[in-house]
């Protein structure tokens, strides 16, 4: 025919699900969060700040070493690093991580999700891949980019021959922190529909447990309470991995059960999936 | 028309949100945490633990310098931010009652909510402790040390608090601003040798607090030296607790809350 | 008479974007719609009335007072917002109670308005239930119970019937009509616009932060000369009455439909135009079915000024 109907014309193909659901999920949480100053400020500048001291402190190790006789780029080093950057970790949980879910409770967008064809598993994944990335990018990724430096302007190869499986520890140790952190993150803001109250309780685990496990040694002389501490059996585990002695410091006192530090991590985990997989749903029931 | 009975309405809500909320809840069971400690400690045939006298101070230290700050921090920066953030101060500052005035009533009601979940686990703490058989002070002295310290707890709850509404009715992102205060500059200036510190309210706390033995040990742990005078400590706090108040009220009256719509 | 409210050369911007672009405007005693598209300014301009907002630039006052932190002011004004917003643990009755005890009524006053307004928005049965489980109608009811409660002289309503259903829009535009009757002065604000036409002829017309048009809406459709008014005859001669109807000047086209034997004739003159017409009628001896003009009304005047 000469002349085409304009109009609207349904489409007759089939619909189908996207696969990767809770990757756009995910690249909005990290759109939406990294547009904000306030992080930049705050957060990730600090954070870069510390990357490059211990990026610094690798290069005039590996420059002027020899002369001063230096030698502490060891798995202490790289260890310490990562729990320096722990620091970094609350502040990003607090600030990026606490609204994930709760805004979404506190605007009802859980039901325009659901409304999609997207499971609850897309919404849940791409909610932790937001954080998972951002935690990322404060411990993992500088770490491996710390041990890629060392490697590369080390005088010989001693350090890849002899050391090569820290790059090993450093990624197994901050995926314990960042995905229990982030997990354990997700779980409290699931809980609320106020981001400042998942913060809250978030940073009464984080920073109240070892003041808490402390005053449990000091008080009651407890040899279990380091366990209590979120901080203490991260390090615990920490120190295993890195092949570190077993932590005995002045403040924690700790024993070296660290198998008892996995088995607490992995019950902060399951806690943390129960109580997601209960408030993430499209119905709200009131009372 | 009653004006006082308008800011008692205001005092009500306020007052209401707090104890009759859910979140209530979990914070009396983390204020409470000490409590069962007490009762650990009483009850424990453990002979390895420290004297009463000394166990109670690291409680009380325990109670002022994160349980107070906590407190303070989740009720403060919700009494002007809850209202922001849920629009519900449009009904209050389109009523005929001046807005500082409605910061200082939100102000009393923080108050009294955080008195009644902080002081009584302190209070039952001191009492299962200081009733230890093994306590070197007696009751009477005991209570005069222990009433000090719950007056230095609840100035902290002033000053905190104070400090914290300001937080919730100026910033948009109070929380992490608090926070950062809180155990970021409160924790980290402390250990920071000279004047520096006396930027710390923590610091005057703790220079406030009696001086006894059991106590300077714990607190010497935390800080480089607490070392203001009792009058000069109680000034700067209280002068804290005014000027954060104020600005509080302050911002109440001139700042406009426009809503992202 | 005196100007319930006035602005003066009013300006508000948010940062860099303009809600409100230098309006000077009174408005008198009465009922009042606040007409725009979204984004128009209508909010803000509420929001600056109600002393929520603050002026950036120019002045604006009720009763010939300022309005930002002004108590006495808000004695006198009643408030119902836009937003969503309430208490949502409180149940209606002590919602609406704590604002009567808030604009300053004692607790036995407040209880027996809190039950009259009640009733009058029609939530007696829901009263008891906490405000999260209402619907969107009963939250707005509530909201509105809220701006009246304590008898205000002057309403500010922003879309006040959003959300309600036919029967609860019904009764809140005959509730206002009523608060007109008893000499209570009403801006009301939406985007409905037979429901404004079914309240007040006096419009203000707000777009881009700017006033495009005030007064009765009829007197600013005849002010509009850029589109000339629609007429629609039903006659039984209509290619004989069209004729006649293009030797005159005022009129600037007709279209002839066959099928209903209808014409539109577009004129400049709308008075002009109906002043000749019955002679014409009489002399040609042409009968009249149907005559109505469909664009004399709001929506046209809406359309043509916003576009």
């Amino acid at each position: 025919m000469p002349i085409h109907d304009q109009s609207y014309q349904h489409w007759n193909g089939t619909f189908r699900k996207h696969e990767l659901s809770w990757w756009i999920i995910a690249k909005q949480g990290l759109r939406v969060i990294v547009h904000r100053k306030m992080l930049m400020l705050f957060i990730l500048a600090p954070a870069v700040i510390q990357f490059f001291i211990y990026g610094g402190i690798i290069y005039g190790v590996n420059t002027y070493g020899a002369m001063l006789n230096l030698s502490i780029i060891n798995p202490k080093f790289f260890f310490d690093f990562i729990m320096r950057q722990t620091f970094f970790i609350a502040l990003m949980c607090v600030f990026a991580g606490s609204g994930l879910i709760a805004n979404d409770l506190r605007n009802n967008a859980l039901q325009l999700y659901f409304s999609k064809p997207i499971k609850r598993l897309d919404y849940i994944v791409g909610k932790l891949l937001t954080i998972f990335i951002l935690l990322g990018f404060i411990t993992l990724i500088p770490g491996i980019l710390l041990f890629t430096e060392n490697a590369v302007i080390s005088q010989d190869l001693t350090f890849l021959i002899e050391d090569f499986w820290l790059i090993g520890s450093i990624t197994l140790f901050s995926l314990i922190i960042v995905i229990t952190t982030g997990f354990m993150i997700l779980a409290f803001s699931s809980t609320t529909r106020n981001n400042r109250y998942a913060a809250i309780g978030f940073i009464a685990i984080l920073i109240g447990t070892p003041i808490f496990s402390g005053l449990l040694k000091e008080v009651l002389n407890l040899k279990w309470a380091s366990f209590i501490s979120y901080w203490s059996n991260m390090y615990t585990v920490g120190s295993r991995i890195f092949g570190l002695p077993p932590v005995v410091s002045a403040f924690w006192k700790g024993t070296d059960y660290w198998y008892w530090s996995i088995v607490i991590i992995l019950a902060i985990i399951a806690t943390s999936i129960l109580v997601i997989m209960k408030r993430v749903r499209g119905v709200e029931i009131i009372k | 028309m009653n004006g006082i009975q308008s800011y008692k309405v205001i005092f009500n809500i306020t007052f209401n949100q707090i104890i009759r909320s859910k979140k209530t809840i979990l914070m009396l069971i983390v204020t409470f945490l000490p409590v069962f400690v007490a009762i650990y400690y009483r009850t424990s045939a453990n002979t390895d633990m420290i004297m009463p006298e000394q166990a109670l101070s690291q409680i009380m230290i325990f109670f002022l310098l994160f349980l107070s700050i906590l407190v303070s921090l989740f009720y403060g920066t919700a009494l002007m931010a809850d209202e922001i953030d849920n629009r519900t101060i449009t009904y209050i500052f389109t009523r005929p009652i001046r807005k500082y005035y409605v910061v200082l009533w939100k102000f009393l009601s923080f108050l009294l909510g955080s008195f009644i979940i902080l002081i009584p686990p302190m209070v039952l703490t001191f009492l299962l402790v200081s009733t230890d058989s093994r306590m070197s002070f007696d009751f009477g002295t005991s209570l005069v040390l222990f009433t000090k310290q719950l007056g230095i707890a609840i100035l902290s709850i002033l000053a905190y608090g104070a400090i914290f509404t300001f937080f919730g009715s100026r910033l948009k992102h109070p929380m992490i601003i608090g926070l950062l205060f809180a155990f970021g500059w409160e924790k980290i200036i402390l250990i920071i040798p000279g004047i520096v510190r006396k930027f710390s309210v923590a610091h005057y706390l703790l220079s406030s607090f009696p001086k006894d033995p059991s106590i300077q040990r714990a607190i010497d742990h935390i800080s480089r030296g607490a070392d203001s005078s009792f009058a000069a400590s109680i000034s700067i706090i209280t002068l804290v607790t005014v000027v954060f108040l104020c600005l509080s009220m302050y911002t109440a009256y001139s700042k406009e809350y426009a809503f992202e719509q | 008479m005196i100007p319930i409210v006035e602005a003066a050369n009013l300006s508000k911007w948010y940062g860099q974007v303009i809600g409100i672009n230098d309006i000077t405007i009174a408005i008198a005693p009465g009922i009042t719609g606040l007409l725009g598209p979204n984004g128009a300014g209508k909010s803000t301009l509420l929001k600056l009335m109600v002393g929520i907002l603050r002026p950036s630039k120019g002045e604006i006052k009720i009763m010939g007072d300022h309005v930002w932190n002004n108590i006495e002011i808000s004695k006198i004004i009643g408030y119902c917002p836009d937003l969503d917003a309430f208490y949502e643990n409180m149940t209606g009755y002590n919602f609406v109670l704590n604002m009567a005890l808030l604009s300053g009524f004692a607790k036995d006053e407040s209880e027996t308005l809190t039950m009259q307004t009640i009733e009058r928005v029609d939530m007696l049965e829901q009263k008891d239930k906490k405000i999260v489980s209402y619907s969107k109608g009963m939250r707005q009811r509530i909201k509105l119970a809220q701006a009246i409660i304590h008898d205000p002289k002057i309403l500010f309503l922003d879309e006040p019937l959003s959300g309600m259903d036919p029967i609860g829009r019904h009764d809140t535009i005959k509730l206002i009509k009523e608060l007109g009757l008893k000499g209570k002065s009403v801006i009301v604000s939406s985007h409905i616009l037979h429901e404004i036409e079914a309240m007040t002829d006096n419009i203000l017309l707000i777009n881009n932060g700017r006033i495009l048009a005030e007064g009765n809406v009829h007197e600013i459709r005849e002010l509009i000369d850029t589109h000339p008014h629609n007429v629609y005859i039903i006659c039984d001669k209509p290619r004989h009455l069209a004729s006649i109807l293009m030797e005159f000047d005022d009129i600037s086209g007709v279209k002839i439909n066959l099928d209903d034997k209808s014409l539109i004739i577009e004129t400049l003159k709308p008075d002009e135009f109906y002043s000749r017409l019955p002679k014409i009628l009489a002399e040609n001896d042409i009968s009249v079915e149907n005559l109505q003009s469909p664009d004399d009304n709001l929506q046209a005047v809406f359309r043509y000024l916003v576009g």
